[in-house]
């Protein structure tokens, strides 16, 4: 349950007003009156990187941000108050405080995974648009619970599967889409392996009293209880399954959401997943699996197979179809036969929208209210995947799927698993 | 060192047998648990995990196994009832609530109002199917207090616990705000008629904060009444939430209820909104007529731009774009040509999905005489525009236009691909302009077809500039590639007709990136051309070629020339076609690279023919590079081939 205190302000001061900025983001400067107002919650790792992109937009003015961890919430006060060259910027520990206040139009999520559905519920309730990071929550059922609540609240919202708003990306999806390939028969998605120590901190394991500046208990929040270690925060707690998913639900938000876009799946699921991961054991927090490979079913026929952490198995996408292939990664595309390249995207044929760059396009659409190039209903649907693959591979089952019901077939063990109990006080 | 150790031989055996799709599950037994059991009632958090996983895997491997499963619980129940750990027990919970039954509830039930228990009973328990362990809950609820009191209730609205109704009305009205949330929320999960009763009862006493969320739950609860078919019972409570006293999120979540299950019916009530002063509450009516689809909302729509302030208009134009509803483009054309920059960029954009031939003109325009991101948007609508009628419509405009204006129709040519462009294009090549030259040339690449090869092949042989030529001589080639069977005639009878060096130089590049068989005769007789200028052409141009085919032609000519920089390009060039992928064994790949090395005179050349040994790892390489190990300009490159070839060999 979400105490926000402070709610009464909202309904005793009148209402929220948006000023919209120019509706295509003028370049050069906006007078901070016409720009969407933006309040930045999780400003460590990729918050940070966020919080630097939203400062880099015109059409936006970061006036708050919020972390539990002192430090990183210094440093992103820090980093808005030198852009704007002022003092400007409020920093809060608490989201429920920022949600409070109506003069914010937006906020920006970057919390860890299992604290999505949470935040970004609220969010929407609070009458936020939100750019949240991927994957949409760290369970189906929060995700599921997101799409719900940004549609009940009329949000706004952009998933920070970015991968969409890049040409090349787009180019491979219209390529595919449109048939340049034939019928696609199969789909291999590499992801990255392995359980990354990004800040050599593994090995600091062993239970610890938490740092004064980091509100640990909030940081648990909705998950079990666990004593507090270096190794299970920051950056690092994705590699243990109360938090995040692994590599394969770091990832499922990039490369599987472009699969599906290729595949024109956005509004559809597989239906059958199994999976099956390899663990290593060695660390006392990291239980997520560091290899895998889930091999996914569509009614159309097309198997998809997701891949983390095996050798020859290149990063990326690469759709497979009667009359060739299109390979599409960060670092380029390539095709099979070589001229599907030089395609020419008819505009009587699927033309996939293009995107100004992703936080443009979340702040274009917060003034227009169209739906963004990554909408959450979308995102669940590229997740789904990742969570029926996490869940055969705890329960060594072939998970059979309905994609119109969204729901698992005759599994009662994997049903389980779709959700989570959350530790109290919290629900959504 | 220890503990090094540990780590390896854990990796060693954890990468045993997970690797595969779902294998069927080794054959475990129950008397596995007590020595694993035994070391996890001992588990802090500071010790391995292994028992853990282990246990883990063993749960894991015996869920298809039922009989086994209930003596699997029945000891974690013992567990949890032993003197192990803390940590061990958070284990067990874990482990109980994949597989508890109503079996665990004797264990559990008492564990749910055990401060240091509470939570991770109820996270074992929560996860029971069936009515005793909504019983379970319920009986806790009276007896506990504060946080574990909330997980309870969300708990039961969790299971959607319809049976828990009685005991959750009425602690929606709890003086303890939390606790009346929570209730209310729980009962919009549960959403059965007494759930929604006991809402509507609750929210006639709220008041303030409270009320407000319980509304919210209201308007859930009657939501699950529309999914489930009953629109008439959501309708009656969506109308109950939208009137102006109602707070604003709450009138929203209930035009939005409303507008799904009534539809076009919902028009009153949402254009009501429009009309209100409350830009929060007008954004998402207007958001929510836009996704009701039939004539009479987008005719409503239309009648309500006009009142709407700038950045309302904004909002209802992007809406009106969405629906795709052709019949609103002279609202979007009016609006382009508007006073307000903000509306003009909003109709532009959306005249890419509801414009027509009469757009074009605009788009055109408008992309001319902007920048950055409006000509982007102005562009981007201009290559979206959809029908039959919109490719002539730019050709006509083509014709009819001039400069700037001009050029973006070309291009957008290029980007639709319009075949039907390409005679005005080819036409447009010739203009003085010399962006409308540059950019019908770039757009014909897309869009030229055989019958232009003619005019291309004019184009490129009276070329100007080497930008113009490099354009020509692509489009050309992509054309002759693309047409079936290739038009390569018209390329070898203007090297014929044209006897100019510079013409010939480019006809020679398209016969190299076409690589026609027709084209080779040419270029073998290029290739004896008294000018160098010409040799280096057909070179270059055999260089080029899709397959092995001229390399025996490259190979005899750097044989035979005098011409030392000639010689190295044909060498290049035939080292090149050697490379590209083929049927031959490695032993002919040997023999072609042995030839090329006794022609290589620089250490350039000679090491791009080691590089090469490596692709054919056999004796015969292996010959060749060992003999070059003795040439002090190339020692190093040729011991790195060495051993390259000696590691391939070995696996062959």
């Amino acid at each position: 349950m979400i105490h926000n205190r402070r709610r009464f302000l909202k309904l005793a001061a009148g209402f929220p007003l948006i000023v919209p900025a120019s509706a295509l983001g003028k370049d050069g400067a906006t007078a901070p009156s016409g720009r969407v107002t933006v309040a930045c919650i999780g400003t460590g790792w990729q918050g940070g990187n966020n919080v630097q992109s939203f400062l880099d937009e015109p059409g936006a003015q970061v006036v708050a941000v919020c972390d539990i961890d002192g430090e990183h919430l210094e440093q992103g006060r820090t980093a808005v108050n030198r852009k704007y060259q002022n003092q400007d910027c409020k920093a809060y520990h608490n989201f429920e405080d920022v949600l409070a206040r109506d003069d914010i139009d937006a906020v920006m999520l970057a919390v860890p995974d299992h604290w999505h559905g949470l935040v970004s519920t609220a969010a929407a309730r609070a009458g936020k648009d939100i750019y949240g990071e991927k994957p949409l929550a760290q369970n189906w059922a929060e995700a599921r619970a997101i799409v719900d609540a940004v549609k009940r609240y009329g949000a706004v919202w952009q998933t920070g599967s970015w991968q969409r708003s890049e040409s090349q990306f787009r180019f491979a999806c219209e390529l595919v889409r449109n048939g340049r390939i034939g019928k696609v028969r199969t789909v291999e998605v590499g992801l990255p392996g392995g359980l990354t120590d990004f800040d050599g901190l593994g090995d600091q394991d062993s239970p610890m009293p938490p740092p004064k500046y980091l509100d640990y208990d909030r940081w648990l929040g909705p998950a079990p209880y666990a004593p507090y270690c270096p190794a299970r925060v920051h950056k690092t707690w994705r590699w243990n399954l109360d938090y995040g998913g692994g590599m394969l639900m770091d990832w499922v938000g990039h490369h599987v959401d472009t699969a599906h876009w290729g595949l024109g799946m956005d509004e559809s699921g597989p239906v059958e997943v199994e999976g099956a991961g390899e663990y290593s054991n060695v660390s006392r927090v990291w239980n997520a699996p560091s290899k895998f490979r889930v091999v996914a079913r569509y009614a159309t026929g097309v198997v998809m197979t997701i891949t983390g952490g095996r050798e020859g198995v290149p990063r990326g996408v690469k759709w497979m179809g009667d009359d060739g292939w299109v390979w599409v990664d960060r670092s380029g595309i390539a095709a099979q036969p070589r001229s599907v390249l030089s395609s020419v995207i008819r505009p009587d044929e699927i033309r996939l929208e293009r995107s100004p760059g992703h936080f443009r396009n979340f702040l274009e659409c917060v003034v227009t209210r169209r739906r963004t190039i990554a909408p959450p209903d979308v995102a669940l649907r590229s997740a789904t995947p990742g969570y029926l693959g996490i869940i055969s591979i705890l329960t060594k089952s072939k998970i059979e799927w309905d994609p119109v019901e969204q729901k698992i077939l005759d599994n009662p063990a994997a049903e389980r698993l779709l959700g989570r109990t959350m530790r109290s006080p919290w629900h959504i | 060192m220890m503990k090094r150790a540990i780590r390896v031989v854990i990796a060693i055996s954890a990468s045993l047998g997970l690797w595969a799709q779902v294998s069927p599950k080794p054959e475990r037994t129950a008397d596995e648990m007590d020595p694993l059991l035994a070391k996890i009632a001992t588990y802090e958090f500071d010790q391995s995990r292994i028992p853990l996983a282990q246990f883990t895997m063993f749960v894991q491997d015996s869920l298809t196994n039922p009989a086994l499963l209930k003596q699997i619980e029945a000891r974690l129940d013992r567990f949890l009832q032993s003197d192990a750990t803390a940590a061990g027990k958070d284990f067990a919970f874990r482990e109980l609530s994949l597989i508890a039954t109503d079996a665990s509830l004797p264990v559990l039930t008492p564990l749910l109002t055990d401060p240091a228990k509470a939570e991770m009973a109820r996270y074992a328990l929560s996860k029971i199917p069936g009515p005793a362990a909504d019983e379970a809950l319920r009986s806790s609820l009276a007896k506990a207090s504060g946080n574990i009191r909330i997980g309870i209730i969300n708990s039961l609205g969790q299971r959607r616990s319809a049976s828990s109704v009685p005991a959750l009305a009425p602690l929606a009205l709890s003086s303890d705000a939390a606790v009346a949330e929570a209730a209310a929320a729980a009962l919009a999960q549960i959403a059965d008629r007494p759930s929604l009763d006991a809402l509507a009862a609750a929210r006639a006493k709220a008041t303030g904060l409270v009320k407000q969320r319980i509304d919210e739950e209201y308007a859930q609860c009657a939501g699950q009444f529309a999914a489930r078919g009953d629109r008439a019972t959501a309708v009656r409570v969506y109308r109950q939430l939208i009137g102006p006293q109602e707070p604003q999120m709450v009138r929203i979540v209930a035009l939005g209820g409303l507008a799904a299950a009534e539809g076009t019916a919902a028009i009153p009530a949402l254009v009501a909104e429009v009309e209100s002063k409350d830009p929060k509450a007008q954004a998402a009516a207007i958001r929510l007529l836009g996704g009701i689809p039939g004539p009479e909302v987008t005719a409503a729509m239309v009648k309500e731009y006009p009142k709407l302030p700038p950045f309302s208009q904004v909002r209802l134009l992007s809406a009106l774009a969405e629906r795709g509803d052709m019949s609103v483009g002279s609202l979007f054309l009016t609006a382009a040509k508007g006073a307000n920059p903000d509306v003009q960029a909003a109709a532009i954009v959306g005249l890419g999905k509801v414009g027509d031939r009469s757009s074009v003109l605009l788009l055109a325009e408008a992309a001319a005489n902007s920048q950055g991101a409006e000509q982007t948007a102005a562009r981007n609508s201009l290559y979206n525009l959809r029908g039959p009628a919109i490719d002539p419509a730019i050709v006509s405009a083509i014709e009819s236009s001039s400069g700037k204006v001009k050029v973006e129709l070309i291009m957008a040519t290029g980007e639709r691909g319009s075949t039907a462009a390409a005679d005005a294009l080819v036409k447009a090549v010739q203009e003085q302009d010399p962006d409308v030259h540059r950019e019908a040339l770039k757009a014909l690449k897309n869009v030229a077809g055989p019958a232009q090869v003619p005019g291309l092949v004019d184009i490129l042989v009276n070329a100007s500039t080497a930008a113009d030529r490099r354009d020509a001589s692509q489009t050309l080639a992509l054309v002759v590639k693309r047409s079936q069977p290739p038009q390569i005639g018209a390329v070898l009878a203007a090297y014929q007709k044209n006897t100019a060096a510079q013409a010939r130089l480019s006809l020679m590049e398209v016969m190299g990136q076409t690589s026609s068989e027709q084209a080779l005769p040419v270029l073998r007789d290029a290739l004896k051309d008294p000018t160098a200028e010409i040799r280096r052409g057909a070179i270059l141009a055999m260089t080029d070629w899709a397959d092995a085919t001229p390399m025996a032609d490259l190979l005899a000519f750097a044989k035979g020339t005098a011409n030392e920089s000639l010689q190295v390009l044909a060498l290049r060039g035939y080292l090149k076609l050697v490379a590209l992928p083929s049927q031959r064994t490695d032993a002919e790949s040997a023999r072609l690279l042995a030839e090329a090395m006794t022609l290589a005179k620089q250490p350039a050349e000679k090491r791009q023919v080691l590089a090469l040994l490596g692709n054919y790892p056999c004796k015969e390489t292996l010959d060749i590079a060992q003999a070059a190990v003795a040439d002090e300009t190339v020692t190093k490159e040729a011991k790195a081939a060495v051993d390259k070839i000696n590691s391939l060999v070995k696996y062959k």
